[in-house]
């Protein structure tokens, strides 16, 4: 098998049993690698109605077939696992160099099971596999603890880590590598924590065989000189995705204040401009990445130095417009926070600004917040309720469990503007005005995320406030995006460069001899779509179109200012475009993928 | 006055791709501004504009033999 | 003529030391490479790239006389007369000969100039 690893690595946690397979070509076939692999194994494996957060959950880390090849943004690795945020499959997706890594050990796949009876890490040098102790680890920071096993392991040695948060079950802890990349959606921090376990370190120092390494070098080869000739290339460098935070508050899309509005009159203070000014001191790429969207910074506060990767676009919307933190000192220092508590910066901060309007509200006062005077734009009570929630300390306990439980515990109509969907809090979008990407949040299969379907400049292009034809484009996307999940590559490339999609099938066969039609990849990827659908369907007790929908706040309030003021979206354009996507999916009219739908995905 | 006008993404339906960029013919002097509005390239497509691979504005008015690139907005993630 | 870094701008993304790989041994693998980049974080948060300057202190301490000068003045080992010693990676005062388990031979930088264009931030250049 050219360009794969070839191999599945299990290790139980509980019995300490260790197994390698060769990995199935049936699956290779139909399911490509990362995200496809996860999906299929989780779907087959997890009894269904397990607790994400007991034993019986297993997390699948699943590198691409393109993962660690001499291919542009090929250092993408999926980690999965049954998600405590949705109660469903989830998933998220890392850069950094670990995917590459893994591959270069021998695997494509890791499949964790069980829980060990001691704080541990699992240490992979190659063929050697062992589960180890990691009491010195344990409590410490993400951040840290990497260090620290950089220290006693080696520079070679490539990690993923919790922090506390994920020790502490926190259903939005991130998993974390490299000074900076996160696996940072649907808790997968959590149920690693669930495990007792600490890290991940890997070393791989085999060779990968390639099919057609001259092809694969001269395609490559053109394609990053493409990259290289595109007018994007150097903002992207000089600010990463920070770039578009301008844009999107002039578009009235940034989240600001808990989704009360879709403008941050502070934006200007936290843009890409000001890091490149005041903190950025490193661009720092993944594996195999021409355009380095990474920002390394380094902040002064309360007398001390702060070096973090970031923020990124979504920091800024979710700290920085959600909880209103208007200046790059305090937004950078909550970055850092997040980053070493093991903290998804997007749930993170939109759950820290759902407390924020509770506390405004009079919903939660000084006696449940032990006496935190919770305030929008005041990074002081940000770190101190962050502090409580990562270590579930009083009402953090609650906040720990993600808006949707807590605004359940809160009660007052604070489900209202509880701004999530399927339990996974939505990222840093306003879409009260554009209803393709308020679509994106409310079908995304892992919860409301943006990576599947980035469509706001859809509803842009064609107009913010029609609904037809718009579900079209968000299925488009929806199958064209995950693609670069199963082939362990980065989207950027492709959405902010231009790189022809053709190219990727083109690099798939030169590197594993497999011939795949554009087509026939989106066709995997629309199999992935339905399966992780039926995984939700398997796993809810009440499911229904209901599932689908976006919080009140989206159809009840209006947008407060900005230039998407008084926009608001309406009920029955919301069934319509529900009616319309499920139609288009092959689904009936609850959502549900149609018998003749699933056959013809070979899923039936 | 004639000038090149080509986009990346999803501009290149507007103005085809940068390789094989629209040619306008301009009667007069007019910004950048209000040569995308009357070509129908909605308010908040074009995040950043290049002409002869320097970085302009919206408010830039093209001169004769200008290639003009636009690039539509990053996806932040 | 050898190969220069301007460490300053590098974003450590190894498509270097992946088209190194690819070009000399036709397969994919970042520890097979002639040129390596050490990462230092979290503190400060920088790239070193560490390339060969063809300095020639592998040639001197060759035992077998393995590795000889050519036109370019770029060292090339003959790999049929070295015995892989090691006394070459050992002597190297940039670390920039590697050895891997796949072969005896270290590898070492024959200034094929694969590595140069893959860079888009221009970190590789060649000074005579």
């Amino acid at each position: 098998m050219f360009a794969y690893g070839g191999k599945v690595l299990r290790i139980n946690l509980s019995t300490g049993q260790i197994t390698v397979k060769n990995l199935d070509e049936k699956l290779v076939r139909d399911y490509l690698g990362g995200r496809g692999f996860a999906a299929r194994i989780l779907y087959d494996e997890l009894k269904p109605g397990l607790d994400p957060l007991g034993p019986d959950n297993k997390i699948v880390v699943a590198s691409g077939p393109l993962s660690g090849l001499f291919v542009p943004g090929a250092g993408k690795i999926t980690f999965a696992a049954k998600s405590p945020a949705t109660n469903s499959y989830g998933d998220s997706n890392m850069g950094g160099m670990l995917a590459a890594e893994i591959k270069y050990a021998g695997y494509d796949v890791l499949i964790i099971e069980g829980k060990a009876n001691r704080p541990s890490y699992i240490y992979i040098n190659n063929d050697r596999v062992e589960i180890r102790e990691a009491g010195q680890y344990w409590g410490q920071g993400a951040i840290t603890t990497e260090k620290m096993l950089k220290d006693d392991l080696g520079d070679q040695f490539q990690m993923a880590v919790i922090g506390p948060a994920g020790e502490n079950l926190i259903k939005f802890a991130c998993i974390s590598h490299d000074f900076g990349r996160q696996a940072g959606r649907t808790g997968i921090g959590a149920v690693m924590g669930s495990k007792n376990l600490k890290a991940i370190a890997l070393r791989g120092s085999k060779s990968l065989k390639i099919a057609n390494p001259k092809l694969l070098k001269t395609l490559t080869g053109d394609i990053i000189t493409q990259c290289q000739k595109h007018p994007a290339l150097k903002l992207w460098l000089n600010q990463g995705t920070a770039s578009v935070t301008v844009w999107s508050n002039e578009q009235g899309s940034f989240p600001t204040r808990n989704f009360q509005s879709g403008y941050f009159e502070g934006y200007k203070n936290i843009s890409g401009d000001v890091m490149l000014k005041e903190t950025i001191v490193t661009n720092k790429a993944c594996f195999g990445c021409p355009m380095a969207c990474g920002k390394y910074a380094r902040t002064k506060k309360n007398n001390r130095t702060y070096y973090v990767e970031g923020p990124e676009y979504e920091t800024a919307a979710m700290i920085g417009g959600d909880c209103a933190i208007g200046n790059i000192t305090d937004l950078t220092y909550a970055n850092w926070l997040c980053d070493e508590l093991g903290i998804d910066t997007i749930s993170g901060g939109s759950v820290v600004a759902f407390a924020m309007e509770c506390y405004e509200k009079g919903i939660i006062t000084d006696k449940d917040t032990d006496g935190i005077k919770l305030k929008f734009g005041d990074i002081e009570s940000f770190e101190k309720i962050l502090r409580k929630i990562a270590y579930r300390e009083g009402i953090g306990a609650i906040l720990a469990e993600g808006v949707k439980i807590a605004s359940e515990k809160f009660g007052q109509g604070s489900d209202k503007f509880a701004m999530q969907v399927k339990g996974l809090e939505i990222s840093g979008y306003e879409s009260r005005k554009a209803p393709a990407m308020m679509l994106a949040y409310m079908t995304c299969d892992i919860g409301a995320h943006h990576n599947r379907a980035w469509a706001i400049t859809h509803d842009i292009a064609v107009g913010r406030d029609k609904i037809e034809g718009k579900a079209q484009r968000v299925i488009e996307l929806q199958h064209i995006r995950p693609v670069f999940d199963m082939i362990g590559c980065c989207r950027l490339q492709w959405v902010e460069l231009d790189l022809s999609l053709e190219y990727y099938p083109q690099a798939l066969a030169a590197a594993t001899g497999l011939n795949y039609s554009l087509d026939d990849l989106l066709k995997c990827s629309e199999r992935v779509w339905n399966l992780s659908r039926l995984f939700l369907i398997r796993e809810s007790k009440n499911f229904g179109r209901h599932v689908d929908y976006p919080p009140a706040r989206f159809y009840e309030e209006k947008v407060k200012n900005g230039p998407t003021r008084d926009s608001i979206a309406k009920k029955q354009d919301i069934d319509k475009l529900l009616d319309e996507y499920y139609r288009l999916r092959g689904w009936d009219e609850n959502g549900k993928p149609t018998p003749a739908k699933l056959k013809e995905l070979g899923l039936l | 006055m004639k000038i090149k006008l080509g986009g990346y993404g999803i501009l290149k339906n507007y103005v085809g791709p940068p390789e094989n960029a629209r040619e306008i013919e301009l009667p007069q002097a007019k910004s950048l501004k209000d040569i995308l509005q009357e070509m129908g390239i909605p308010d908040g497509m074009v995040m950043l504009i290049s002409v002869n691979d320097e970085q302009k504005n919206l408010d830039y008015v093209p001169q004769e033999g200008d290639e003009i690139k636009l690039v539509p907005p990053v996806s932040g993630g | 003529m050898y190969l220069t870094a301007d460490w300053k701008k590098c974003t450590g993304c190894r498509l270097c030391l992946s088209v190194c790989c690819l070009c000399h041994f036709d397969e994919a693998n970042p520890k097979k490479a002639a040129l390596a980049i050490d990462a230092k974080f979290p503190e400060p948060g920088t790239f070193h790239p560490r390339v060969c300057d063809q300095c020639g202190t592998c040639a001197s301490v060759c035992p077998v006389e393995a590795i000889s000068r050519n036109k370019d003045g770029v060292y090339i080992i003959d790999s049929e007369k070295c015995t892989g010693c090691g006394a070459c990676v050992e002597a190297c005062p940039l670390k920039v000969m590697f050895i891997h388990e796949d072969s005896i031979v270290p590898i070492k930088c024959d200034l094929c100039k694969e590595c140069i264009p893959v860079c888009s931030t221009r970190v590789l250049s060649i000074k005579e």
